[in-house]
């Protein structure tokens, strides 16, 4: 099998809720990969389908959802042919998860401390005689003071600090893949920029891969290498960090950079006009043709394949098919 | 000149956290003396983190709060000591939209309901026939569409949900608006709609806003003038130019460093600040700041600083001004 990245590769994965009013289309064929070692946004807006994709690489997607279609490499293992008991040692031991609310992913009965042993002991990265000195020494990498902090149970941390447990446990066992789902969005921005400093240096040392979701541009351009944008349940455009930046060229994410406001460029702010899809009754085709200004009859039959219009650049638009082509209006600048 | 809309004077509010019975009772000053001057039609930002005042500053100001000392002048009359009766008027004058579009809004009224409700207590005698023009001009300015009115919120997206409530706010002619994170709730593309709407409405109606937030992109972006602040004080204060080009307080500084930017070719040396914010519960002697402060001198342990203008129209808290 030719895997896209040598870590991890998702091919055409499909997702579905079932719920009262119908079911959600929730991710429409997504393809990604990553590399080890690599730092990977994924990016969009709410309801495009970027946790889902995260959760579907654990195996957290739950009633009334189901996974439909597709494949997840992980390695050389496909994640959603292993048995349940085979999944659970990938969980936590080779990939890791962080979410959001780090107060609520806490259990509030037991102390900080005991939860890190715990999950150290699961994955026997720690004997019960070495796990106590391996707690603090791991405390201790997060920057805080281990004495302290493994004898405090979660609502006596602050959500900084709840964030630091979860990424102490999370990297305790040596991961090869982090996912980080929003990990800073409950957190001030002082707090956020220590954490993702934190994060940064500790992948870094450690040689983790990051998944990194977010729907913040800011954060994407300061702490990954590679983008993955997606609406509505795909991945339209796909490419390096800085490249995405000087040259994005799907209309959606040029209208996603034009719509973020940025410290020392004032001026217009462009939205994108309509709203994102009900995707219980998604548009047909490429599912932002109703708000894209280049829209044509063909968009609006099939859905895009994802082609490569520079090495390492991944765009799903039509208007792209005949090699790097860009939708930009006449006369008008780039105003990203 | 710019006239001055509204001065606001050590304005103080002190919450009493009751403790048992044998131990002290202990005092929360979220809003500790804020010295504001807010010109007529202009967008002034309150910047801050979480637990800093600045919800509780707006909602002080508007009176839904009473505040603990202090006093908030328009046209040179203190609108919190003024009666229930004497108030009225200003009631009207000074609105406010909250943030979270989707508790603010009445679930069971229909949208005509929700914006026409405050008409008929503060303009007396005025007919339903004026009550549902009035209703329809706001909602087109607002953006939506005249058989808007005769929904219920929950069919409303969030970015729409919010242009309601802005709707009900301005269908009373107000000329000062607190917006406490209006767009804190939306995504960016529904965002930058809001916004532009916000300024557009600003410009026609003559409005004030005070414009609560966290995030200081959108401040450069919307914004002419900011207070930062931080537990319960506000640390520097001035026009949105001259605190961005020339952040004196280190607090500010910080605040500006941490915000991510969303330029992956920009190379800045990032400043990350040491240890968490206080609690305010129990906040740090002298410049709350000092244990965070990177430049903090014995003298910032020890005695508060005064709030002093710096430069004409630039005030700051702070020892040692950079």
């Amino acid at each position: 099998m030719d895997l896209r990245g040598n870590l991890l590769d998702i091919r055409e994965l499909r997702v579905t809720f079932h719920t009262y009013r119908g079911v959600i289309k929730a991710l429409n064929g997504v393809n990604l990969w990553m590399d080890k070692r690599e730092r990977l946004g994924i990016v969009g807006e709410t309801g495009c389908g970027k946790s889902v994709t995260a959760q579907s690489v654990m195996r957290l997607i739950e009633e009334p959802g189901k996974i439909t279609h597709g494949e997840v490499w992980f390695e050389t293992r496909n994640l959603l042919a292993l048995s349940e008991d085979e999944m659970t040692k990938v969980r936590g031991r080779e990939i890791s998860m962080i979410f959001q609310e780090p107060k609520s992913s806490l259990n509030p009965v037991f102390k900080s401390g005991f939860q890190i042993k715990e999950t150290l002991l699961n994955a026997k990265k720690a004997t019960p005689a070495t796990a106590e000195a391996e707690v603090e020494k791991i405390l201790g990498y997060v920057g805080m003071d281990a004495a302290r902090v493994k004898n405090m149970y979660p609502h006596e941390l602050s959500g900084g600090m709840a964030q630091r447990v979860m990424i102490a446990m999370a990297l305790a066992t040596q991961p090869k893949l982090l996912i980080a789902d929003e990990p800073t969005s409950a957190l001030d921005v002082t707090i956020q920029a220590q954490i993702l400093e934190l994060l940064s240096d500790l992948t870094h040392k450690m040689g983790n891969a990051v998944m990194m979701i977010t729907h913040d541009m800011g954060i994407v351009a300061e702490f990954c290498d590679r983008v993955v944008v997606m609406y509505a349940g795909n991945a339209i455009e796909i490419a390096a960090t800085k490249e995405l930046f000087r040259n994005p060229t799907h209309p959606y994410t040029q209208g996603l950079l034009r719509a973020v406001p940025r410290v020392g460029r004032p001026g217009e702010l462009k939205a994108i006009p309509g709203t994102v899809p009900d995707l219980v009754d998604p548009p047909e085709g490429c599912r932002f043709h109703p708000r894209c200004d280049y829209a044509t009859e063909g968009c609006k039959k099939e859905l895009p394949p994802l082609l490569e219009i520079e090495p390492g650049h991944f765009v799903s638009c039509y208007l792209c098919q005949d090699g790097g082509c860009k939708p930009v209006k006449k006369g008008e600048e780039e105003p990203w | 000149m710019v006239e001055t809309l509204m001065t606001i004077t050590n304005l103080k509010k002190h919450f009493l956290l009751k403790q048992n019975l044998f131990a002290k009772n202990k005092i929360v000053k979220a809003v500790d003396d804020v010295n504001l001057e807010i010109p007529r039609e202009s967008i002034y930002a309150i910047v801050g983190e979480s637990g800093s005042g600045k919800t509780t500053l707006g909602r002080t100001i508007l009176r839904l709060i009473p505040p603990t000392a202090g006093s908030v002048k328009i046209e040179g009359k203190d609108v919190l000591t003024l009666d229930k009766k004497e108030f009225m008027p200003y009631r009207r004058k000074m609105q406010i939209v909250f943030q979270d579009p989707y508790n603010s809004l009445h679930p069971r009224k229909l949208v005509k309901t929700v914006i026409g409700e405050g008409l008929k207590i503060h303009f007396k005698g005025i007919s339903e026939m004026e009550i549902r023009d009035k209703i329809r001009e706001v909602l087109v300015q607002v953006g939506l569409r005249e058989e808007h009115m005769f929904r219920y919120p929950h069919e409303f997206s969030g970015g729409q949900r919010q242009r309601i409530a802005f709707a009900r706010a301005i269908v009373l002619e107000p000329e000062f608006i607190v917006l406490d994170e209006p767009t804190s709730a939306l995504d960016v593309s529904v965002q930058a709609m809001v916004l532009k709407m916000l300024q557009e409405a600003r410009a026609q109606n003559a409005l004030t806003y005070l414009f609560i937030t966290h995030n200081l992109s959108i401040v450069d972006y919307f914004a002419n003038h900011l207070a930062v602040m931080y537990l319960g004080r506000v640390v520097e204060a001035g026009s949105k130019a001259e605190i961005f080009d020339h952040p004196a307080h280190p607090y500010t500084r910080l605040l500006m460093s941490s915000n991510p930017i969303p330029d992956p070719f920009l190379n800045r040396e990032k400043q990350v600040a040491r240890g968490e914010i206080p609690s305010p519960i129990n906040p740090p002697s002298g410049c709350h700041f000092h244990p965070r402060c990177p430049l903090a001198k014995p003298e910032c342990k020890e005695t508060e600083p005064p709030y002093r203008e710096l430069a004409p129209g630039h005030h700051i808290r702070c020892h040692y001004p950079m």
